[in-house]
């Protein structure tokens, strides 16, 4: 009996240890989450207006504090999964999101040790002041993203340029009137350069503004400025793509 | 002596379930051979230029863990133009995600969506 209790139980471990390293791989593929919404601490922000105490400061100030922390989680995994931002910029854009986390930690501990009221409503505003993690930090990180994704459209379009010219030369050699095609293809190509040239310039710009260039009021037009810039180039690319499309079906009907 | 053997027996029985099982599982990456018969998208989404249909899409691991193809079915594969995906239909699928991608990032940079500061 031992014998068949003893095969039993290696089984199981041998089952059960497959079955964990299973399990780990999944929880290891699980995004990050956590309580990042505005109305997040709605509930702390109401109690402190009814009547403000050292412990409902505290409570509202870890609250508000806790909640960057996930939004800078998700602009972390934001970065690191992106497919179009140069490497360049996510050292940049991760040494920001660093420091704002380490600022963040020591300014909790700060209102977490302190116990008077006006000093503790002082530091509370100093979260969003001095880090200004929604108003500059995500926008950084999102146009930032954009611009890159925009320069890496411009790679792809390079791509489709030499298979459509390739295609133009095959179809010109042939004797087909390929003056539409091409002027589809040029089209493509002069609207992809001015979504790249749009683009280019605006990781200089947006990664080194800072909170207190924010609060200077300097930074706001900067971040529109990029906003616009971008939403022109993408703008641009929608057009090159429906060129793109326009030039092959332009060789189609040459057929 | 014999129960010895017995449970023995078993656990082997067990292990070569488990190794079986692993297998299994592992085939589903792609390696297996009901994904050898036809061209991907994703490999043919590199192979940009005309002559890509006429190269083998398998991954040379794959190649050398199926059959191999014969010759008539290599030359009925490329030799049917419909089943030959356009790489144009990639690159260009490409950037319509890419293009998504863009749209993305802006919506999250509105200052519409800011956490409120």
């Amino acid at each position: 009996m031992k014998p068949r209790i003893t095969a039993l139980l290696a089984s199981l471990a041998l089952g059960g240890s497959m079955l964990f390293v299973s399990a780990g791989f999944a929880a290891a593929a699980a995004p990050a989450t956590g309580p990042a919404g505005k109305g997040v601490c709605a509930t702390d922000a109401a109690a402190v207006k009814a009547g403000a105490t050292v412990e409902k400061l505290h409570a509202f100030g870890d609250c508000e504090i806790n909640r960057r922390f996930a939004t800078l989680n998700s602009l972390t995994a934001k970065i690191t999964s992106s497919k179009v931002m140069t490497s360049a910029d996510k050292t940049a854009l991760q040494s920001e999101i660093g420091s704002t986390q380490a600022g963040l930690t020591s300014l909790k501990a700060t209102i977490d040790a302190e116990t008077a009221i006006p000093a503790l409503r002082q530091d509370i505003t100093k979260i969003a002041t001095d880090y200004r993690v929604y108003l500059l930090v995500a926008p950084q990180v999102h146009l930032v993203n954009a611009a890159d994704g925009v320069l890496a459209a411009q790679t792809k379009f390079a791509g489709v340029n030499t298979n459509l010219a390739a295609r133009i030369a095959t179809a010109k050699a042939a004797g087909k009137d390929t003056t539409a095609a091409q002027a589809d293809l040029d089209a493509m190509n002069a609207a992809v350069a001015a979504a790249a040239n749009l683009a280019g310039p605006l990781p200089a710009q947006l990664l080194p503004l800072t909170p207190a260039q924010y609060n200077g009021g300097t930074a706001g037009p900067v971040l529109t400025g990029a906003r616009s810039a971008l939403t022109q180039a993408r703008n641009d690319l929608k057009s090159a793509l429906a060129d793109a499309k326009a030039c092959r079906a332009a060789l189609k009907a040459l057929k | 002596m014999n129960r010895q053997i017995s449970s023995l027996t078993r656990l082997s029985a067990t292990l070569l379930l488990v190794g079986i099982a692993a297998v299994g599982c592992s085939g589903h990456n792609g390696a297996g051979s009901g994904q050898a018969a036809g061209p991907t998208p994703a490999t043919q989404s590199s192979q940009a230029d005309q002559t890509a249909p006429t190269l083998s899409p398998i991954p040379t691991q794959t190649a050398s863990e199926s059959p191999a193809p014969s010759d008539s079915a290599a030359t009925s594969q490329t030799a049917d133009p419909a089943a030959t995906p356009d790489p144009l239909d990639s690159q260009l699928s490409g950037l319509d995600n890419l293009l998504n991608g863009i749209n993305t990032s802006l919506s999250g940079s509105d200052a519409g969506s800011a956490g409120g500061e």
